[in-house]
């Protein structure tokens, strides 16, 4: 149902990380999109980044940037 | 000499920029034109582009907020309507007890000491002014020597809306913090993004700020800065798009202080006012300078710092005959020129610099005006002065 980039989905405890991630990743030029949480992770209010392709240099900026996400690899 | 406007001209001279800032930068004026042109949502519960842009603008905002306050910790500053809101926010959630003393300035505004006073009358805390200069500097070597027992909260105006003294921030939120006192900063009017504090490295507690005034943006936006977020429970509770199936308050900054659709235009308004802040055309020591000149002025007393090196853009004055409402109606009706009169709603001001029963006529200058708008304000008053 989500698009085709929704592989690997990034939750943040705050919207001001999510954005500052969104921002980076922007920065960064990783390919992403600012999504609602899939209800199958979590059916509550908030937005999630999903990032096509790899997902690992998105966490490592993540990391260089004192950000805590938590991923999920959407089937 | 430059010509004196007659009124019906239309040509208007703002000198009131203490109440709010006039002109806004060209950035304000067209994001508030803009803003609407497409649909935006609310700050963590929209997801389109356009609300994820905006929402954005307002995490650059606290950035730059961050940046200009010396703190390292931009999730720290939360936005309230205005920086009423941000005092009692801190004042009535900080809890303070029967028996606990707060200092205060001698030049603190009504949206500290009302507060305040209806916490004094609920709880019996003592509320205590600081020893201070004529000109309302707090004195610290007096200071020093006279500290209350139980004194556990302070609160600094660090510049005057009614003289513009600026106080020694730094060096007195050092011997607070050293005697286990908590700081509140009221920078309402001292602030503009050119300022810069260290309140990580000073320990200032809490910092309240407005958006209109030096910081140029529109009215409805404020703030407040605060260092240890358990200390102060929220004014105000209620849905922010976090956590939604929670009852509880959070911890999580900022959404702990935030509680409703918050106002995204002012928010997103101030953040392109910060993006490229004008230079003063006058400086601080020409405005100084000119203020002595203003002084030369007979049976005109003018309220200022007493160290020129403490001057913000802001003053009064006082005529021995003459009522500041009646100077300044006649400024505007004959020259086109706003000031305001009256006690500035800080009428702990004026008993301290004694120009309570008079009130004074205020002037505050905006970064735009010139040498020339000086003059012009010189000249005019002059002849208010001399033809009354």
């Amino acid at each position: 149902m989500y698009s085709e980039i929704n592989k690997q989905v990034f939750l943040f405890s705050t919207m001001r990380e999510l954005l500052c991630a969104g921002r980076l990743a922007e920065r960064a030029g990783i390919n992403h999109r600012i999504l609602p949480k899939p209800t199958s992770v979590d059916n509550n209010c908030g937005m999630c980044i999903a990032v096509a392709g790899d997902a690992c240099a998105f966490a490592e900026l993540l990391h260089t940037a004192g950000i805590a996400a938590i991923q999920y690899s959407e089937p | 000499m430059p010509a004196i406007n007659n009124h019906s001209e239309r040509a208007i001279h703002y000198f009131d920029s203490a109440t709010t800032s006039y002109p806004k930068p060209p950035e304000v004026r067209q994001a508030l034109a803009s803003f609407y042109d497409q649909p935006i949502g609310s700050y963590g519960r929209s997801f389109d582009q356009h609300t994820i842009a905006v929402s954005s603008a307002v995490e650059v905002l606290r950035e730059r907020l961050a940046s200009i306050l010396g703190v390292a910790t931009p999730e720290h500053i939360c936005f309230t309507d205005n920086a009423s809101t941000a005092l009692n926010t801190i004042i009535a959630g900080r809890r303070l007890q029967s028996g606990d003393v707060v200092l205060l300035s001698p030049m603190e505004h009504n949206a500290v000491v009302r507060p305040l006073a209806a916490l004094a009358d609920q709880s019996g805390l003592q509320i205590v002014t600081m020893p201070a200069m004529p000109d309302g500097t707090v004195d610290i070597d007096r200071l020093c020597l006279k500290l209350p027992a139980r004194s556990r909260f302070a609160v600094i105006n660090v510049e005057s809306n009614v003289n513009g003294v600026i106080q020694p921030v730094e060096d007195l939120c050092r011997l607070l913090h050293s005697r286990g006192i908590e700081t509140l900063l009221d920078t309402a009017q001292w602030l503009d993004a050119r300022s810069r504090l260290r309140a990580d490295n000073t320990g200032i507690d809490y910092i309240v700020f407005s958006g209109h005034k030096g910081l140029l943006g529109p009215t409805g936006v404020g703030g407040f800065y605060i260092r240890d977020p358990r200390q102060v429970r929220p004014l105000t509770v209620g849905g922010n798009g976090y956590n939604s199936r929670e009852s509880m308050i959070t911890q999580t900054m900022p959404e702990r202080y935030s509680a409703g659709t918050p106002n995204l235009l002012g928010l997103y308004t101030l953040s392109q006012a910060l993006a490229k802040p004008p230079r003063r055309l006058v400086s601080r020591s020409r405005f100084v300078d000119w203020l002595t000149d203003l002084a030369t002025i007979e049976g005109l007393q003018i309220y200022r710092a007493g160290n020129p090196g403490s001057q913000g853009f802001v003053a009064s004055l006082r005529h021995e005959h003459h009522g500041s409402a009646e100077i300044a109606e006649t400024l505007y009706r004959k020259y086109g020129i706003i000031t305001r009169h009256g006690i500035h709603c800080a009428p702990m001001a004026h008993r301290h610099l004694g120009t309570s029963a008079t009130g004074a006529l205020r002037l505050s200058l905006s970064p735009y005006q010139t040498q020339s708008d000086l003059d012009y304000f010189q000249q005019a008053l002059f002849h208010v002065l001399r033809d009354k």
